[in-house]
């Protein structure tokens, strides 16, 4: 990378960083301080302002690596490939951290709101599934390389996990369980309720994409790098 | 062609998905409250549980693990950029040597 342009990407990642955290704070100080507590669940509500995004911003990243690997095996092996690839697996990535968030402070409110930390009910049952599923993708990655083969196989499994995120978001409505349809079905009703669930979205996406953009940096550098090595050992084999 | 068969993949799952009854709802029943929540619906057992558990610890330990994770990760990102921004210096530096040795 052309060190204007490195100059250019790491002002704007700058900028990013700084948005995300003034929205985060906005969006906790909201949650905490202004948002009242719920009349039934009382404080332990707090949680789903972030449990929610969280789950929000995973489903995003985990469709984005699904829909990029169904571009990258349909792309010639080219640069354009190389970078769809690379966003993929930065998405992948992301998600899964956003998944191991959803998964672990939900059971937390899980056992405040139902009394148990966990049951096999199809919204928590298929989000553990994808989010393994995204996990061995990540795993295959890791194993990949530089190679096509393996990368197309790991590319696969993503777009496997596609009807899975649809089959999450429609899990509540067609076989029930306990997960309440909150947001879009009349809940949240208190417009400050409704304020600090939207700042939570905004500062856990804007989160989200520093994270992509930084990983996705990550992987270029790689690439590089491992291109810099093949030339260096077809230019200078005795070396 | 892979990619013909990925997305007639999709295309057939999602179809069979939405033709299906929704006499799936077969689960098999979790127990002790978490069935009571489950038949009743999410506010069953809150009273319950209520009694029994801090709130304030769930927020507290739920807030906690949730900036552990973005912090452990943003961690590991931020040492991996730095080793991969060191390794490609140093490729660099070492190919520009030898092109300097070639010449």
């Amino acid at each position: 990378m052309k060190p204007s342009r490195a100059r250019y990407v790491f002002s704007l990642q700058m900028a990013l960083a700084i948005f995300a955290f003034v929205l985060t704070v906005l969006a906790l100080y909201w949650v905490f301080l202004v948002a009242p507590n719920e009349a039934i669940l009382g404080i332990s509500q707090k949680i789903f302002y972030f449990h929610v995004s969280s789950a929000m911003n995973m489903m995003l990243l985990y469709a984005l690596c699904g829909l990029l690997s169904i571009l990258y095996l349909a792309l010639p092996n080219n640069k354009v490939a190389a970078m769809v690839d690379m966003l993929a697996l930065a998405s992948a990535e992301v998600g899964a951290m956003f998944g191991a968030i959803v998964l672990t402070s939900g059971p937390l409110w899980a056992k405040k709101a139902w009394g148990t930390w966990w049951t096999w009910e199809p919204r928590l049952t298929l989000s553990l599934l994808v989010f393994f599923l995204f996990f061995a993708y990540l795993a295959l990655r890791l194993f990949a390389g530089q190679e096509r083969f393996g990368r197309s196989v790991a590319s696969g499994l993503a777009v496997v996990g596609l009807p899975g995120l649809y089959f999450i978001h429609v899990a509540v409505e067609r076989w029930g369980g306990a997960h309440p349809q909150v947001v879009f079905k009349g809940g949240l009703t208190h417009p400050e309720m409704r304020t600090a669930f939207f700042l939570s979205v905004l500062a856990t996406s804007a989160l989200a994409a520093l994270l992509v953009a930084l990983r996705f940096s990550l992987a270029r550098l790689e690439r590089e790098t491992d291109i810099l090595y093949l030339e260096l050992d077809s230019r200078f084999p005795s070396r | 062609m892979k990619s013909a068969v990925v997305i007639a993949f999709i295309i057939a799952g999602t179809a069979g998905f939405l033709v299906s009854p929704k006499s799936l709802n077969a689960q098999s029943a979790p127990q002790g409250r978490a069935a009571q929540a489950w038949e009743d619906g999410w506010k069953a057992g809150i009273e319950e549980a209520q009694e029994s558990i801090s709130g304030e610890a769930m927020v507290i330990a739920a807030y906690s693990v949730l900036w552990l994770i973005v912090f452990v990760f943003v961690l590991r990102l931020a040492v991996k950029l730095r080793t991969a921004r060191r390794d490609l210096e140093e490729l660099k530096r070492r190919v520009s040597e030898l092109d300097g040795k070639g010449n």
